[in-house]
């Protein structure tokens, strides 16, 4: 009922997912691909700026020092001209070994900053000649500028007209400006940051592609989890998850997954064994009722045959209350909302209590009791004496004329015990376990159900599970077959109202 | 004695009334919470027997209505055996409830309960035929032949003089004289009248106690 019941939400879930489950943002390997485009994005993308700086500082370091270098060599020629004059009419001397007239240029300034000569028609901003000349104690100073778009970087120096020469009388101290256009460097440098983006592009979504197939892949238990338990239907509890070749992760859940599926095929197994024996239990005294009944409405009889007919029916009807009455108690035992009220009180004087009570069968088969033992309890009254005398009948039916059906009340560590034991020929071993399922007989062939439902140990057990106990049967063969209410050690508290 | 039925289920209704009437009450059935909640605000009756799962206006809502305006005793039944439904009841205004399925004999027991309620004194002696118990002295005779009974024996015969011409159900037997309130997978009841018979019956011509097969047991001079 309950499994009816709980399919037809979970139907409407599963509808509402999209086709693509994996591509809405609750699936996990969405999340795993996501997060793993990001990271590859993130680690590219810190390289590549990386990359970038460590290029451009290693170009710039250079030409620094092709400019360096240069400024030292035309230092050392700037000695060669032995006046102001001298250099700017032999300027192409000057130039002409080293200018490279497309990426450098080269002036020579006065010590006020003011340019003697010039390579071409560049201009270095006076204010940077002014404010080194300012100062002749500085040397190789490194300026960067921008003039009409092209970014030049210069070094400047102090040099010395004149002091090589013999005829010079006097040396003139001048600045010399060695500057380099790194405008295609730049333009270089812009190619590769593109070039960088487009390939930090491409990689993030070829990463991204792999993450998300690697996440797909690695998820795939997981999809084999979802097509087995789709699959299970109740005729098909039977199947189990493949869990060798499973992941540790996955191992454990589907573990956990097929113990669920044993215990659902377990009770599903009962419960369906259950409506079964329900179906044939009902059927005999509804078969004895119907037959009885036509039989005596056949033909017309004296008073005294009708009655007899109803007499006879009413015993099967009072059957069937009974089973009904006790089904419904076993139906609410298992309904966990059902609350129990609580007493404390001795065990004892509920075990004498339902002992009065047999005393008088008892007596008539020649059974004794022989009682013994205290023990404090906490428990439902009304129930454990439902459950003491279900197990009291049973002992004083199988227990054989004038022997004891020993009852014992103890506490202990483990708890209370209360055992109800009886001599005679025993269950059999492989039927021990089976004796508190439901319409459970040990006999098949004798229903013996005009003095038992059936339900009485199944109920003994319900009884003793909402009390957070168990019940317990053992047997001896020919010897003493005990059956043990069982109740846990720390009693649970009675429920606030 | 008036009794009304609120019974919406046709057969139940009609085995209550014929069942009821030929024990001498006079008996109304309605089929609906409305029609019910009607006659027994009209008409002045003993007793309610209400049912819970009704069309149009359920047994709660009636109950409710009733005791908005009226002290009837109502004896309701119910299908579900429910604590909640109990406690509902009876904070309802109920009086007493019983749970479907039950004995016409347990009906019977609790009806006339219901409508003894208060008026039965527990100490006047009680008489059938040639037999007398004398409740306060604790002492049974028959033709002034004293009876030596054990205490199970002196209560079972106490009830059933106290409910002479009831016929009593086997449940409602070992609920009153061994405080069993289930059904219990014996026979003690049968052994104990059986026993009780011997004692009280067997040396006599005349018999008081009989068993009703399929029912239970009816204590009468017949």
């Amino acid at each position: 009922m309950t499994s009816a019941a709980g399919r037809g939400p979970q139907a409407d879930a599963r509808a509402a997912r999209p086709g693509l489950p994996w591509l809405s943002w609750n699936s996990l390997t969405t999340r795993l691909g996501v997060l793993f485009a990001i990271l590859s994005a993130l680690l590219l993308a810190v390289v590549g700026v990386m990359l970038c700086h460590t290029l451009e500082t290693e170009l710039f370091t250079r030409d620094v020092a092709e400019l360096h270098a240069k400024s030292a060599q035309l230092g050392d020629a700037l000695r060669d001209f032995e006046s102001v004059h001298a250099l700017t009419s032999r300027q192409a001397d000057f130039f002409g070994a080293v200018y490279d007239a497309q990426r450098q240029a080269i002036v020579v300034a006065d010590r006020t900053g003011k340019p003697i000569v010039t390579s071409r028609a560049l201009m270095v901003p006076e204010s940077l000649l002014q404010r080194f000349a300012a100062n002749p104690t500085r040397s190789a100073e490194v300026v960067e500028w921008n003039e009409h778009g092209d970014d030049w970087v210069a070094v400047l120096n102090w040099g010395t007209l004149g002091a090589r020469t013999i005829a010079a009388m006097t040396t003139v101290p001048v600045v010399l400006v060695v500057a380099l256009n790194r405008s295609s460097t730049n333009v270089m440098l812009d190619q590769f940051y593109r070039q960088l983006v487009v390939m930090l592009v491409l990689g993030g979504l070829i990463t991204s592609a792999i993450g998300f197939g690697v996440a797909y892949r690695g998820l795939r238990p997981l999809r084999r989890i979802d097509a087995t338990a789709s699959a299970i239907t109740a005729d098909r509890l039977d199947e189990r998850l493949d869990l060798s070749r499973a992941p540790d992760e996955v191992l454990r859940l589907g573990g956990s997954f097929n113990a669920m599926l044993a215990r659902l095929a377990d009770s599903f197994r009962r419960l369906s064994e259950f409506s079964s024996d329900l179906a044939h239990e009902l059927r005999t005294p509804i078969n004895n009722l119907l037959g009885a009944t036509h039989v005596a409405l056949a033909k017309a009889r004296p008073p005294a045959e009708y009655q007899e007919v109803l007499e006879s029916n009413a015993e099967e009807l009072e059957r069937l209350r009974r089973m009904t009455e006790d089904m419904l108690f076993l139906a609410k035992a298992d309904d966990p909302r059902t609350r129990l009220d609580w007493q404390a009180f001795d065990a004892r004087d509920e075990v004498d209590k339902v002992t009065e009570y047999f005393t008088i069968v008892a007596d008539e088969k020649r059974v004794t009791f022989d009682v013994a033992g205290n023990a404090p309890l906490r428990a439902d009254r009304r129930l454990l004496q439902r459950a003491l005398n279900n197990v009291f009948a049973n002992a004083v039916r199988h227990a054989p004329a004038g022997t004891p059906v020993r009852v014992r009340v103890a506490a202990d560590d483990s708890g209370v015990a209360i055992a109800v034991a009886n001599s005679g020929a025993g269950i059999a071993t492989d039927h021990l376990p089976r004796v508190f399922d439901r319409f459970y007989r040990t006999d098949p062939s004798r229903p013996d159900s005009a003095e038992s439902s059936g339900l009485g140990l199944a109920i003994v057990q319900s009884i003793m599970r909402m009390h957070g106990g168990v019940a317990l049967a053992a047997s001896e063969p020919g010897g003493w077959t005990t059956f043990t209410l069982r109740f846990p050690p720390l009693q649970p508290a009675p429920q606030a109202e | 004695m008036r009794l009304l039925i609120v019974e919406d289920e046709p057969k139940t209704g009609d085995y209550l009334k014929k069942g009821l009437t030929e024990h001498g009450y006079a008996v109304d059935v309605a089929r609906t919470g409305p029609d019910g909640l009607h006659l027994a605000l009209e008409s002045d009756y003993e007793l309610i027997l209400l049912d819970v799962m009704l069309p149009v206006m359920n047994g709660w809502e009636v109950l409710a209505r009733l005791r908005e305006k009226k002290e009837t005793p109502v004896l309701f039944l119910t299908a579900r055996d429910q604590v909640d439904d109990r406690v509902k009841g009876l904070e309802l205004g109920a009086d007493d409830y019983l749970v479907k399925p039950f004995a016409f004999s347990e009906l019977l027991a609790r009806v006339r309960a219901l409508l003894k309620r208060g008026k039965h004194s527990v100490n006047e002696t009680l008489r059938l035929s040639d037999l007398e118990i004398d409740p306060i002295r604790r002492r049974v005779t028959r033709a002034g032949q004293r009876m030596d009974l054990t205490a199970k024996e002196y209560a079972l015969l106490l009830l059933f003089l106290r409910r002479q011409t009831e016929v009593l159900s086997r449940t409602f037997i070992a609920e009153q004289v061994w405080d069993m309130n289930f059904d219990s997978d014996t026979n003690v009841v049968d052994v104990a009248v059986r026993r009780l018979r011997a004692k009280v019956d067997d040396p006599f011509a005349q018999k008081l106690i009989h068993a009703v097969r399929g029912v239970g047991y009816v204590c009468e001079a017949r």
